[in-house]
């Protein structure tokens, strides 16, 4: 269990109020919660919800069993000799090299398609645990934090008047540092896409001989 | 090797390929693992992960089911020569007893 699972369920109330402050008492005008709410699409508490049920281990379970296929393709051996002779086994050789190659060998091939798309898949994993502890860095500094406890005051006396601005400006200033994180962490994300490679498909490189069976062919099997 | 253990050999790769193409669509963890469900812009961020590892899982299955296609034609081709080998060996063994009934002073 990470910090994040430890800190959500505690946060709830708190992310509640934020929620309730911005939809009921709004934010101060020029407050730079109103962009980020903007560009976040998202609530403090929608996003705080959202990143809680991001599991980074069923991603890492996706990446160990592409890499257990990408050892069978590298485990997997055809025979490049053929046991006999003639064109037909020389035909056999170029083309049984071929597919080996295709298959694992040492430059681009299908193991190392297989081993660049787990790569791939486990940023996805690095980001989202990177995303939940960036969050819950900022959650426990705004649950200790003095606006957490202006907010709180104004939420349980909500009839007490004095210290609205001061929870108006409360909820903005820790909504403004959640959505933040969700911001940075969508900034990247485009980065992890932007930065995938090799998860097309590979070609497969012919250059093979004419069919042997066009021509008579002396066969001798050893 | 002879001919049926190199033919066996290229068949269990063939094979391991086909078990690959079928076997990868049940690798995928599913969108809402990638977040793609997401509200917001984390939601499109996921989607986005999403359909790039989506299209990658059907690019290895097409791999694999096409490689799978080229090796059971080196089988194939390994069948034909055995054939041909067969074949040989049938009209070589036929020229010899021809040979052997047509010569009296052999026992």
């Amino acid at each position: 269990m990470d910090a994040l699972a430890q800190l959500a369920p505690v946060a709830a109330p708190l992310l509640r109020d934020v929620d309730t402050a911005l939809l009921t008492l709004g934010a101060p005008p020029t407050h730079p919660v109103w962009r980020a709410l903007g560009r976040v699409g998202a609530t403090p508490a929608d996003v705080v919800a959202f990143v809680a049920d991001l599991e980074p281990a069923r991603l890492r379970a996706a990446a160990e069993a592409l890499r257990a296929q990408a050892a069978a393709y590298e485990q997997a051996s055809l025979p490049l000799d053929a046991p006999w002779e003639g064109e037909t086994a020389r035909y056999y050789r170029v083309v049984a090299a071929a597919a080996q190659e295709h298959l694992a060998g040492d430059g681009p091939s299908l193991a190392s398609r297989l081993r660049e798309q787990a790569s791939y898949v486990e940023r996805w994993a690095e980001w989202q645990q990177g995303l939940r502890d960036s969050l819950a860095r900022v959650l426990a500094q705004a649950m200790t934090s003095s606006q957490a406890v202006a907010l709180r005051s104004q939420m349980v006396r909500p009839t007490e008047v004095d210290g609205l601005p001061a929870a108006v400006q409360a909820a903005a200033d820790i909504a403004v540092a959640l959505l933040g994180v969700a911001e940075d962490a969508a900034e990247a994300g485009r980065d992890v896409i932007r930065a995938a490679s090799g998860l097309d498909e590979l070609p497969y490189r012919e250059n093979l001989p004419s069919d042997p069976f066009a021509s008579s062919d002396t066969i001798r099997v050893d | 090797m002879m001919l049926a253990g190199t033919v066996r050999a290229i068949h269990a790769t063939a094979d391991l390929l086909g078990d690959a193409e079928q076997r990868l669509p049940a690798v995928d963890p599913g969108a809402t693992a990638f977040g793609a469900r997401g509200l917001g812009l984390l939601g499109e961020v996921g989607q986005e992960a999403y359909r790039q590892w989506q299209a990658a899982l059907n690019a290895r299955a097409q791999e694999a089911r096409a490689h799978a296609a080229r090796v059971r034609d080196l089988a194939d081709l390994v069948d034909r020569a055995a054939g041909r080998f067969t074949e040989a060996h049938h009209e070589a063994g036929q020229v010899h007893r021809d040979l052997t009934a047509g010569e009296p002073g052999v026992a």
